[in-house]
């Protein structure tokens, strides 16, 4: 009995005029795929931070670029006390996010998020200048649920961290990671959507507020 | 779901007279047609982008054979299971046995259109699993019973009032009674409704926008963040996805992202792009024990072989429809099935039956809008020609109709008869209609004179006023 795989692939490849593929074709497509051919990418003349900032804000995202470390901790009690949000925090359990001095007043938790979490803070693997994308990927320091359950999602990223276009944010996120991750997030803006008589509304499933804080320098 | 295309023309009708609908369709038109302009003029790169994601879908067609062995081989190394189904029902069953295995209860969905093609939710739901919708769009059309109008925005057709309704209606026996007429109102309700079902359901199953081959992944884009709820939450992840979803690498991806968000909804790219890759792994937090995904066939391996190719080539932006006249006029339902606009019209006698769709290709003006917006440059009007060429060659359009074209044909392919016989038409229905400069009723037109008057013949026919011009210039 044959099984739907191979009716499938056989159909397949009648289709495409071959019923094996030769070495040579295999070889050529082989190589492709080790060494994909560079496509044309958008390319621009704007400064690289003011861009990526730019981009973020356009879809609603709020941008803080900041100097040094302690101001990470200052961007994140204002934004909490603007939108009026308790000083109850979730911190990714990421080594990354100890360069921050976390003041008193904050009560954090390092854990990955729980359904009834208001506002989680994790770390980039990368800032993509070409769409003001943020890249995440999943790990034991950054579990993929801290981006998608609280209502707000801060995001800290460095200077050095932003590339140019997405292809360059994917290899960031394999880089760290010894093999492809489960997950690789790349996350544009708050959670939104058009559903209602097409018209914007955001915190849909995921975050209602995106935050990103970049850090030039320190 | 069972297609309805055979009844096209009265649906076309009911649509025509629905003010709901015609309100609807007149702001997707001012929505998504001028943001797709805006977002596509702001690329310089962007017709080259086009030529580009042709060629890499015809690449990939022209090897799917390879592509698909090793996708599926890059999987099973990540520690997921590729399953393969030639029918609707094939892939029907394989997921609901994958849902007993794991003594599943509650369901989840991600919006997918491979979903609703091959009708998941009635067999789960007959198989005894109470499953949830979680797009938001989805969700409303699950409560109303209805399925998608559009393939991007399914609940476009739903007024604010229709859906205040439902919510009132179904989310009662939560304790939400109060009937919310807010826009943000109603999305704050489903998110805390939709909140219970993430957190408890046992399977997740999304679609998938590409699976890239040189590593196993799979890609859904998304604004809501649904499907990233879908696929982190629950302990099994179950991606169905049709078999032209194959592509090569990440760079051939990151070509065809960029094509699909702003031919889709004018966004260089969605709040959420996600690549999955195989069960979380040994040291991950979250994210799925299980990972499946089930690649279905559904007549592609056909349309792969014959004229009907290049539509394989198809990123589901939804750009055909919202530039199509007549999808503008009577918007998704009409056209019976899961697709519909000028793609649907491709792909639903493919799939639902020759016959049953028939309709479809002839409700097309040929004025090949789709075709220009298209991100991968698909010959929209020259497919819908060759299904019109087969309807003829398979008998299945009207004796009337074939008869009617037979004599047409008779005298076009005599020039000369053909020319004395429309001079004689024009200079008799020139003198006949001079009096009141049109004719309201037309012997065997009555159809096309019902809605219209067809202004009177100036008495000579074109090729005549040609010559006559043509001689003045010589002299």
């Amino acid at each position: 009995m044959t099984s739907a795989r191979d009716e499938i692939l056989a159909r397949v490849a009648e289709a495409v005029g071959r019923e094996e593929i030769d070495s040579e074709t295999e070889a050529r497509l082989t190589e492709r795929l080790h060494h994909p051919p560079v496509q044309l990418r958008p390319q621009w003349d704007d400064d690289p931070v003011e861009r990526f900032v730019s981009k973020l804000r356009a879809v609603a995202a709020t941008v803080d670029v900041v100097n040094t470390a302690a101001d990470v901790a200052k961007s994140i009690a204002s934004f909490l006390r603007e939108k009026d949000l308790p000083s109850t925090v979730t911190l990714a359990p990421d080594d990354r996010l100890n360069a921050y001095p976390w003041p008193d007043v904050m009560e954090n938790s390092r854990r990955n998020a729980r359904a009834e979490d208001i506002t989680a803070i994790t770390a980039a693997e990368a800032g993509v200048i070409e769409t003001g994308s943020l890249v995440l990927r999943s790990s034991l320091k950054s579990p993929t649920s801290m981006n998608f359950l609280p209502e707000n999602h801060i995001v800290i990223l460095r200077r050095e961290q932003l590339v140019n276009n997405l292809e360059d944010g994917w290899r960031c996120a394999l880089e760290t990671a010894n093999n492809v991750p489960r997950t690789v997030n790349f996350i544009t803006g708050p959670s939104k959507t058009a559903d209602v008589e097409q018209t914007i509304e955001y915190g849909a499933h995921g975050p209602r507020r995106l935050h990103v804080i970049l850090l030039i320098e320190g | 779901m069972k297609p309805m295309s055979h009844d096209f023309k009265a649906r076309s009708e009911k649509a025509l007279e629905d003010p709901v609908l015609q309100s609807a369709l007149k702001n997707l038109g001012l929505g998504f047609v001028e943001a797709r302009r805006q977002c596509a003029n702001a690329l310089p790169e962007f017709e080259a982008l086009r030529d580009l994601g042709r060629d890499i879908c015809d690449h990939t067609l022209a090897n799917l054979d390879f592509y698909l062995r090793r996708y599926e081989e890059k999987v099973t190394e990540a520690g997921g299971q590729v399953h393969w189904a030639s029918t609707p029902d094939d892939a029907c069953r394989i997921v609901t046995d994958i849902c007993r295995n794991v003594d599943a209860k509650k369901v989840i969905r991600g919006k997918s259109m491979i979903g609703e093609e091959v009708g998941i939710n009635d067999a789960l739901e007959e198989a005894g699993f109470e499953t949830v919708e979680t797009d938001l769009g989805e969700y409303i059309l699950q409560l109303a019973k209805e399925p998608p109008s559009h393939i991007v925005a399914p609940a476009i057709h739903k007024s604010k009032d229709e859906i205040s309704d439902l919510f009132q209606k179904h989310h009662a026996v939560r304790g939400l009674t109060e009937r919310q007429t807010e826009r943000s109102a109603l999305v704050q309700e489903a998110r805390q409704v939709l909140r219970e079902a993430f957190v408890s359901a046992d399977v997740g199953i999304t679609g998938a926008n590409f699976l890239l081959a040189d590593t196993g992944s799979n890609i859904i884009v998304t604004n809501e963040g649904n499907g990233d709820l879908t696929c982190t939450l629950p302990k099994v992840h179950i991606v169905t996805a049709a078999i032209d979803k194959v592509i090569p690498s990440v760079d051939d991806a990151m070509v065809l992202l960029r094509l699909l968000g702003r031919s889709a909804t004018g966004q260089e790219i969605t709040a959420y792009t996600t690549f999955t890759t195989g069960p979380k792994r040994a040291e991950d937090v979250d994210g799925p024990e299980e990972y499946h995904v089930i690649l279905v066939d559904n007549g592609r391996s056909t349309m792969l072989g014959n004229e009907f190719r290049d539509m394989l080539r198809c990123i589901r932006c939804g750009a055909c429809m919202n530039h199509c006249p007549v999808y503008g006029a009577i918007g998704g339902h009409a056209y019976g099935w899961v697709y519909p606009g000028p793609m649907g019209s491709v792909l639903t006698p493919m799939m639902a039956g020759l016959d049953e769709a028939k309709d479809l290709p002839n409700a097309c003006t040929l004025n090949g809008r789709c075709q220009e917006v298209c991100p991968v440059r698909i010959p929209l009007p020259k497919l819908l020609r060759v299904h019109r060429t087969w309807q003829h060659e398979f008998k299945h359009n009207s004796g009337m109709f074939r008869f009617g074209l037979g004599v047409w044909a008779f005298f076009a392919a005599r020039p000369a008869v053909y020319q004395f016989g429309t001079r004689i038409a024009m200079a008799v229905m020139g003198a006949l209609g001079r009096r009141k400069g049109v004719f309201t009723r037309m012997p065997l037109a009555g159809g096309w004179t019902q809605g219209r008057d067809l202004p009177t013949p100036q008495g000579e026919t074109f090729q005549a006023a040609w010559r006559q011009k043509r001689k003045g210039q010589e002299q």
